[in-house]
């Protein structure tokens, strides 16, 4: 029932955003791999960190765009189509909506990371065989060799985290606006908060602006030197940050005046 | 089980200083199709979004079908059939649109859907974004009702129809559905429409329940009383408006018309006419003068 009005607002942008997703995504793997063919032929494979940030920060990329657009789709657009007094005089709780809402574009966020990773995981196995690595990442020169499985689901958690807090955001901006344009709300916080981040790291490098993305790899001395410290702590901070939103949306649609 | 479907006791909202509601108590019978009268912004709407769980209430309490408006929502919007904006999800059909609400209530009756889309000769494979005003009207009627409710709320349901639209609606919500001894609460300011099918009235205006009747005791008891002399009985509870005018007092009584024209001839007054007033009359009475109200509700 619900979810087929679900899947009717967003399969066009599920379709077009897995579409993109997969050429995008060949495009910057078959770029990288070029450029970083060398070490297929002399077996210098220690910047294989070079090949995952770009393709973290794409997919990242595309895919929180989806969760941006998914945001303004839902409970929020349906108060500004004058829907909502039809919507809620279903009788469930206005909270039973809100999770719904934000389990299924979950739910649909971390099919298209997965399927994502699933294709680039399966391309980047087959390189590491060629190189006699099976298997196997050696993501600095001195480090020690990490699963590409750790590493494929370390990207997608990354990419899950990022995208279900954008989605968040702009599924309470469109509550917060009671329209589906409360998402141009949800980007200017972004933008907003991207800026105040870079401004405050400018003129005070020392006042910590968590990132909103995962910092997967480590950075020192102009090379990747490995996967980040305290990465536990880090994914578990932006899931809870993640889960706040759709709380706050809840609270406030269970408050608004429909 | 209570025998009344709704009933609401010192019901209020307020919007700031506006009192949109102000100590409303309604009483709606089961089985009985109450009209729930009032000019445009009488506060019918902000009722029926209480009633509906929809908006809070600032003051007071309602009970629907015996549950409380608000904590009980899910109770009340399980038994209830609403039709309130008359906006569906715009990109489905009708047929998408059944099988959306199909899942939220387990009293639904496909046949009931099937009989109600033929009836109503509603285009059910068209988007409801693309259908026209009298058939987005009646979709959203034909969901409520195949939800099979125990009561049905309706928020201005002829708004906007024409009379070949209007005559097919009133007549599935009288012969169908209210004939099995089910409840409607039915908005509106088109009072002849009212009349017809409704056997309570409630007429609300700003905010405040001016009047609340069967049907037949206002037929049978509100009378126009003209009268000329200047021996005005004292203040009566029967008397709801008095005016005057070059000598003629004009009296409008909800009861009691023999014992109150008793009385002025007694007081040496003379009786000029009695007349039985019908529900425009009463209503432009209570709701205002005629030159605020629509013209189509004084039909």
């Amino acid at each position: 029932m619900y979810l087929s009005k679900q899947w009717r607002e967003s399969r066009i942008i599920s379709v077009i955003a897995l579409l993109g997703l997969a050429l995008l995504l060949l495009l910057v793997i078959k770029g990288n791999i070029e450029i970083n063919s060398h070490p297929i032929h002399s077996g210098d494979h220690n910047d294989f960190a070079g090949v995952f940030v770009p393709i973290f920060y794409v997919e990242a990329a595309l895919v929180a765009f989806w969760g941006w657009l998914a945001g303004g789709i839902g409970a929020g657009k349906n108060l500004g189509e004058e829907s909502g007094s039809f919507l809620f005089t279903r009788p469930r709780r206005r909270a039973w909506f809100v999770w719904n809402d934000w389990g299924f574009a979950m739910a649909q966020i971390a099919a298209l990371v997965l399927l994502t990773n699933l294709i680039v995981g399966l391309l980047l196995a087959r390189i590491l065989t060629l190189m006699h690595s099976p298997g196997l990442v050696q993501l600095s020169r001195d480090g020690q060799p990490v699963p590409l499985i750790t590493i494929m689901l370390l990207v997608s958690v990354g990419v899950l985290l990022f995208a279900g807090l954008i989605y968040g955001l702009t599924y309470l901006s469109t509550i917060i606006m009671k329209r589906a344009a409360g998402v141009m709300l949800g980007a200017g916080i972004l933008v907003t908060y991207t800026v105040f981040r870079g401004i405050m790291g400018h003129y005070y490098p020392t006042v910590h602006i968590p990132n909103l993305i995962l910092d997967l790899f480590n950075f020192g001395e102009r090379a990747f030197s490995g996967i980040s410290d305290h990465l536990g702590i880090a994914i578990a901070a932006r899931a809870v940050l993640m889960l706040l939103f759709p709380l706050a949306a809840q609270v406030l649609l269970d408050r608004s005046e429909i | 089980m209570t025998e009344l479907a709704i009933e609401t006791h010192a019901l209020s909202k307020r919007y700031g200083d506006l009192a949109a509601l102000d100590r409303v108590n309604l009483h709606v019978e089961r089985g009985s199709i109450y009209g729930f009268l009032g000019r445009n912004g009488a506060g019918k709407t902000t009722a029926i979004r209480i009633l509906g769980g929809l908006s809070p209430a600032s003051g007071g309490n309602a009970r629907v079908l015996g549950f409380e408006a608000g904590p009980d929502r899910i109770e009340i919007l399980q038994r209830t059939g609403f039709v309130i904006d008359k906006m569906l999800l715009p990109y489905m059909n009708g047929r998408d649109l059944l099988r959306f609400n199909k899942g939220f209530f387990p009293s639904w009756s496909d046949a009931l859907a099937k009989r109600y889309a033929d009836a109503l000769e509603i285009p059910m494979d068209r988007k409801f974004k693309k259908l026209s005003h009298g058939s987005k009207t009646k979709l959203c009627l034909l969901m409520a009702l195949a939800q099979n409710p125990e009561l049905l709320i309706l928020d201005e349901p002829t708004s906007g129809l024409d009379p070949v639209v209007t005559d097919q609606l009133l007549r599935v919500l009288v012969e169908d559905f209210a004939n099995d001894g089910r409840t409607i609460l039915m908005s509106s300011h088109h009072l002849s429409e009212v009349e017809k099918v409704a056997d309570w009235v409630g007429i609300l205006d700003q905010g405040k329940l001016l009047l609340e009747a069967r049907l037949d005791d206002i037929r049978a008891t509100y009378r126009r009383i003209r009268v000329a002399g200047e021996s005005a009985p004292s203040r009566s509870p029967e008397i709801l408006t008095t005016s005057s005018s070059g000598g003629v007092t004009e009296y409008v009584l909800c009861a009691g018309e023999e014992r109150f024209t008793a009385d002025l001839r007694n007081n040496g007054a003379t009786i000029l006419e009695v007349l039985p007033m019908n529900l425009s009359e009463i209503f432009l009475e209570l709701a205002g003068k005629e030159s605020h109200v629509p013209i189509e509700t004084m039909a």
